[in-house]
């Protein structure tokens, strides 16, 4: 059972269309109570960083508790999800879960990018610390649609991570740091490969990203 | 980024269609695209989905239940961009879009309504608001057409600007005398398009030479084809397949 924390987001129709193609249960997660039922979780969020931030306060799913409760889950967090998974963002004025401490979300024009914003379509995403599987599932084309992001530099540390190129910026697109992996890209929207994105992620036995 | 192929399916009352020179030709509804064109395949092979609903009853201010219904199916099994659109005329109908699971909403006619464009612009973002523009020779002047090619409207540059003025996010040119014959690319359209935003051109693309020619022009972004006939069984996936190999930068299967 997967539970899909209920963000508001514009994508959620689409996650839970992928996990009903592959063929995993699901739940929506609108309380402290609810998530503490299930192992896997996703974070989905799309538009913008206080949307995601407000809606997560509303239900509490924010703070010390919900930290402490969502650190035992193995977690995949999408898009603006990855994103509130750092200390603040350019784009709004609210604080991030800050898990990861200390690292700020930029528009892409801030860490190099001199492309048009946002930077939407297919891009490549290419592997730079990690394993044989990782690889395989990871380094591949996927759907991007963003305009605030985090550069690779800052992350050596990260467990795992993959860049991808922009127009002079390269940024964070997959990373993993304890129990959490979060991608910029939309799986959701990435055709077959995004679909293996997701059964990897489903299956306990195999799940080692 | 990837260059991208698009695929433009028509909706009417429960059917979908292809289009002929703007003729529209029935192919079947939603179960009989899945069973009999094998279409899980063919958006397995494509970049982006666009669908347009082409229901005459403009003046509803709400999509169609059977629309909405058929749209969902669709969703189902299709995990590629969609974009929709075809009578969008009221921010209520692209709020209904955006909930099905659009990424994005292509606008037509609807340009003369420069609030609707603007509202949708704020709210939603440039890169979800696309701009199609239909267009014919004559005389040989490239003339744009509004309502489904039936209101002549104007010159392709005036248009083009205008479209840029309201901030739309991407230009979608698609020649009427050209559509769904399979003649190729008009490349009179060339010289019209720039690097300011990603350009979508169609309209008689039908083989793997025409796809070429178009992908090597500077600033094509993306090729839209609506005529599965040209690619019956794995005619999508194969065309991909030697595009990659002639180094054009399309998404891996």
């Amino acid at each position: 059972m997967i539970g899909i924390i209920n963000t508001e987001s514009q994508n959620i129709g689409s996650i839970i269309n992928c996990l009903k193609y592959i063929k995993v249960k699901f739940r929506l997660i609108d309380t402290i109570e609810e998530l503490k039922k299930v192992k896997l979780v996703i974070l989905p969020g799309v538009g913008s960083f206080d949307f995601v931030i407000k809606n997560l306060k509303k239900k509490k799913l924010y703070g010390k508790k919900f930290i402490k409760e969502i650190s035992k889950k193995k977690v995949l967090a999408i898009c603006v999800g990855l994103q509130i998974l750092f200390q603040k963002s350019d784009e709004g004025k609210l604080p991030g879960l800050n898990i990861l401490e200390n690292i700020p979300v930029k528009k892409l024009d801030k860490i190099g990018s001199t492309g048009p914003l946002p930077h939407v379509g297919f891009n490549k995403v290419d592997l730079i610390k990690g394993n044989k599987k990782q690889k395989e599932v990871l380094n591949n084309d996927f759907y991007f649609v963003h305009s605030y992001g985090v550069s690779y530099k800052q992350c050596k540390f990260l467990d795992a991570y993959a860049i991808t190129e922009y127009e002079g910026c390269q940024l964070l697109s997959y990373f993993k740091y304890k129990n959490f992996i979060a991608v910029q890209f939309h799986p959701e929207k990435s055709g077959n490969k995004g679909l293996k994105f997701f059964k990897h992620f489903c299956d306990e036995k195999k799940n080692n990203f | 980024m990837k260059k991208r192929i698009i695929f433009k399916l028509y909706y009417i009352n429960q059917f979908f269609y292809l289009s002929r020179n703007f003729n529209l030709q029935k192919v079947g509804n939603i179960e009989w695209l899945y069973k009999y064109f094998n279409f899980k395949k063919i958006t397995d092979s494509i970049d982006e989905l666009v669908i347009l609903n082409v229901e005459k009853e403009k003046k509803v201010t709400r999509l169609s239940h059977d629309f909405i219904i058929n749209v969902k199916k669709l969703c189902e099994k299709t995990f590629i961009p969609l974009t929709i659109g075809g009578g969008i005329n009221n921010l209520e109908k692209i709020k209904q879009c955006f909930s099905l699971g659009a990424e994005k909403i292509i606008f037509n006619s609807s340009i003369k309504n420069k609030n609707l464009i603007k509202n949708s612009v704020k709210r939603y973002g440039s890169q979800a608001i696309i701009c199609s523009i239909d267009y014919k020779k004559i005389n040989n002047n490239l003339i744009t057409y509004l309502d489904n090619g039936e209101n002549k409207y104007l010159e392709i540059k005036k248009h083009i600007n205008l479209a840029k003025k309201l901030k739309f996010g991407e230009i979608f040119l698609n020649n009427i005398d050209r559509d769904g014959t399979g003649f190729g690319i008009n490349d009179e359209i060339y010289k019209y398009i720039d690097n300011k935003l990603p350009y979508v051109v169609g309209g008689g693309a039908a083989k793997y030479q025409h796809f070429v020619e178009c992908f090597n022009q500077k600033n094509v972004s993306g090729i839209s084809t609506g005529n599965l006939f040209n690619f019956i069984g794995d005619g999508l996936k194969n065309l991909r397949l030697n595009l990659i190999k002639s180094n054009v930068n399309l998404r891996k299967l």
